[in-house]
């Protein structure tokens, strides 16, 4: 006798014809799903962790480290230009800062004191200043004072963080950061203007190496 | 008659420029934008106008020093009529407008978004209060007219825009704002007019 195909395939399973093909399909269908899922699943936590990794999770959690990091920044140089401004005004409630002229060198910061709210915190900074840099019409001008100086940092807690709202400080860089901004702009000053120039990079250096 | 306010916004509010520290209308940082900060833009605007008035940090500017070219007066009396600059603890931009009432007003200046009209109240809003100075540069210091196109002043004077981002420099042709115009040449955003 012959069997057609679908009667062979009945004999093999010994499931009525129809249930079978049912459940191929049920089993097809839901194997697909799994798989999409599988797919969209990881592709979200990708994204998620992508996200993440740029915005939320580094976020500090405390006012004391959004001070520390925003100080850190700050000290990097990152308000002296519109590129890096980005990387230091996510700690602060303002969206928008001046287009600083000048900035403060600082040899170190220390936070000193921490007073802090369900909305608000205050935190102490003490500043070990060296002098300030001022761009004057062509170049630089470095004006030496050293001093001591205490800020107190408010922050208020906006969308689940801490932000700083006050006050909205000029750049306190370090001599680190002030020692490129100097030596990027020898190549455009005149001979004469140099020498004078290159006296208080040597100087700042010596401070540096000091600290060393 | 141009204020300088219409000055400043004209030569600076034309995504041509970035803030940078020490920008004074060149490249700076070489990356293709021309930078500026605000004690400079303040400056170039002022001399463009026709004012002879030495460039000065925000510092100078809050010092004695401004007082021999700048009358200081009371923010409720200032005007963009009179050229008025407004000046922060580490800031400065030319006068817009202020409404007593409502304590709020606008000034024009290179914040670190580039240039543009920032806002300031008295709750420090976007950064800036009322808690400012203002400096009306002395008519003394105007010794020069301000240029317009058409004008008859020498070589370099006459330049046109094709598009609307940096049409003003077609309006003012100082030996100041030349080398300006040489940059946005180069690059093909303005050209000479023959």
């Amino acid at each position: 006798m012959q069997i057609t195909p679908r009667r062979r395939f009945v004999a093999e399973s010994n499931c009525p014809p129809d249930a079978n093909w049912r459940s191929v399909m049920a089993v097809t269908f839901f194997g697909r799903w799994i798989k999409w899922s599988a797919i969209v699943t990881i592709l979200t936590m990708s994204i998620w962790q992508v996200a993440s990794s740029y915005a939320g999770s580094s976020y500090p959690v405390t006012p004391e480290a959004v001070v520390q990091c925003f100080c850190v920044a700050d000290s990097e140089g990152l308000a002296l230009s519109a590129g890096g401004s980005d990387g230091i005004y996510r700690y602060t409630t303002w969206k928008d800062a001046p287009g600083w002229d000048h900035a403060t060198i600082i040899q170190n910061f220390k936070i000193i004191s921490v007073q802090q709210s369900d909305i608000s915190a205050q935190v102490g900074v003490s500043y070990r200043k060296i002098g300030t840099l001022e761009s004057g019409a062509s170049h630089s001008e470095l004006h030496l004072q050293e001093a001591d100086e205490r800020i107190s940092i408010r922050l208020v807690k906006a969308g689940g963080q801490w932000k700083i709202s006050k006050p909205m400080l000029p750049p306190h860089i370090s001599l680190d950061s002030a020692i490129k901004l100097l030596e990027a702009e020898v190549p455009l000053m005149t001979s004469e203007k140099v020498s004078r120039h290159q006296k208080e990079l040597a100087f700042l250096k010596s401070l540096r190496d000091k600290k060393r | 008659m141009a204020t300088l306010l219409k000055i400043a916004s004209g030569m600076y509010n034309n995504r041509g420029f970035e803030y940078v520290y020490g920008g004074s209308g060149g490249d700076k940082n070489n990356n293709g934008i021309l930078d500026i900060d605000c004690s400079h833009l303040v400056y170039k605007a002022l001399h463009a106008a026709g004012y002879s008035i030495p460039y000065m940090t925000t510092s100078a500017l809050n010092s004695t020093a401004a007082e021999v070219y700048f009358d200081v007066i009371p923010l409720s009396e200032a005007t963009p009529k009179k050229d008025d600059l407004i000046l922060y603890e580490g800031h400065v931009g030319v006068f817009k407008n202020f409404t007593p009432d409502k304590k709020k007003g606008s000034f024009f200046g290179s914040q670190r978004r580039g240039p543009g009209v920032a806002r300031f109240d008295e709750n420090e809003t976007f950064g800036w209060g009322l808690d400012c100075k203002i400096l009306r540069p002395k008519k003394q210091f105007k010794i020069r007219p301000i240029l317009v196109k058409g004008s008859s002043y020498p070589q370099h004077a006459r330049w046109s825009t094709p598009s609307s981002r940096s049409s003003t420099l077609d309006r003012w042709s100082t030996d100041d704002n030349f080398d300006l115009a040489q940059q946005h040449l180069r690059w093909g955003r303005i050209r000479m007019i023959e």
